[in-house]
């Protein structure tokens, strides 16, 4: 499995994907979602697309109909799920502290 | 020439600008597409302070294009390993920690010796999740 370095705006990104696994999200709902600048998601969303956590395809409208331009969704895949998961499982665990000592005059 | 529209064009003008920085002709054609279409459904204001954030992390995403997924890549994009004073690190414990960034704009601390990586930098405890406040 890919080790993402997983910093406070992709555990975001990944918390707003994981809300539902199955339904496609823009980039900007993503930002909206994850509270985080324009600018940001894209390259978080690259990096997981990259390792293959994200799938993404253009939306499939009429632009002279709907009144827009098309639309870039992104989902997680089947790994990405999976793999998101345990991410954030790891990002939460506590960190490894130094052995505790008794102080002086405990027992 | 209204206002909106004013913005709009400059707000185009930017994330196309932000688009032609990327590796290649295809990432520059999708991007300048998708920011584009993320500009249709904000204000004018919106639309400005999208642009400036399309722009001020373009080389992030430039990197995050380019970049191979590996650890040690990015490791050997974001760290400036020393392979001498390990020990230092192994037997004594004694980190000289940093505060370093990834290509996304997040911030971790990381031992400027042997590249040990303590986890978010300037974020209150790192045992708590949901960060309080932060959702």
């Amino acid at each position: 499995m890919v080790d993402l370095r997983m910093t406070i705006p992709t555990q975001r990104v990944l918390e707003a994907l994981l809300e539902d696994p199955v339904r496609e999200l823009y980039g900007m709902e993503i930002g909206s979602a994850a509270d985080l600048r324009s600018g940001t998601v894209h390259p978080i969303l690259a990096r997981l697309e990259r390792v293959g956590w994200l799938t993404s395809r253009w939306e499939e409208i009429d632009a002279s109909v709907e009144g827009r331009p098309a639309r870039r969704y992104y989902a997680l895949t089947a790994e990405g799920v999976q793999a998101a998961r345990a991410a954030l499982a790891r990002a939460y665990r506590p960190a490894p502290t130094r052995r505790l000592r008794p102080q002086a005059g405990e027992a | 020439m209204n206002r909106a529209r004013a913005a709009f064009l400059v707000a185009r003008a930017g994330v196309g600008l932000a688009a032609r920085v990327l590796p290649g002709p295809d990432d520059r054609a999708r991007y300048r597409a998708e920011f584009a279409a993320d500009l249709q459904e904000l204000s004018p204001a919106g639309q400005l302070r999208y642009a400036a954030g399309v722009l001020s992390q373009v080389f992030a995403l430039r990197a995050a294009l380019g970049a191979a997924p590996s650890r040690a890549e990015e490791n050997a994009m974001t760290l400036s390993v020393t392979p001498v004073p390990f020990w230092r690190c192994r037997v004594l414990r004694l980190h000289r920690w940093v505060t370093r960034s990834t290509e996304d704009g997040g911030r971790y601390e990381a031992c400027a010796q042997c590249g040990e990586d303590r986890g978010p930098a300037g974020y209150g405890p790192m045992t708590t999740p949901p960060w309080p406040g932060r959702r």
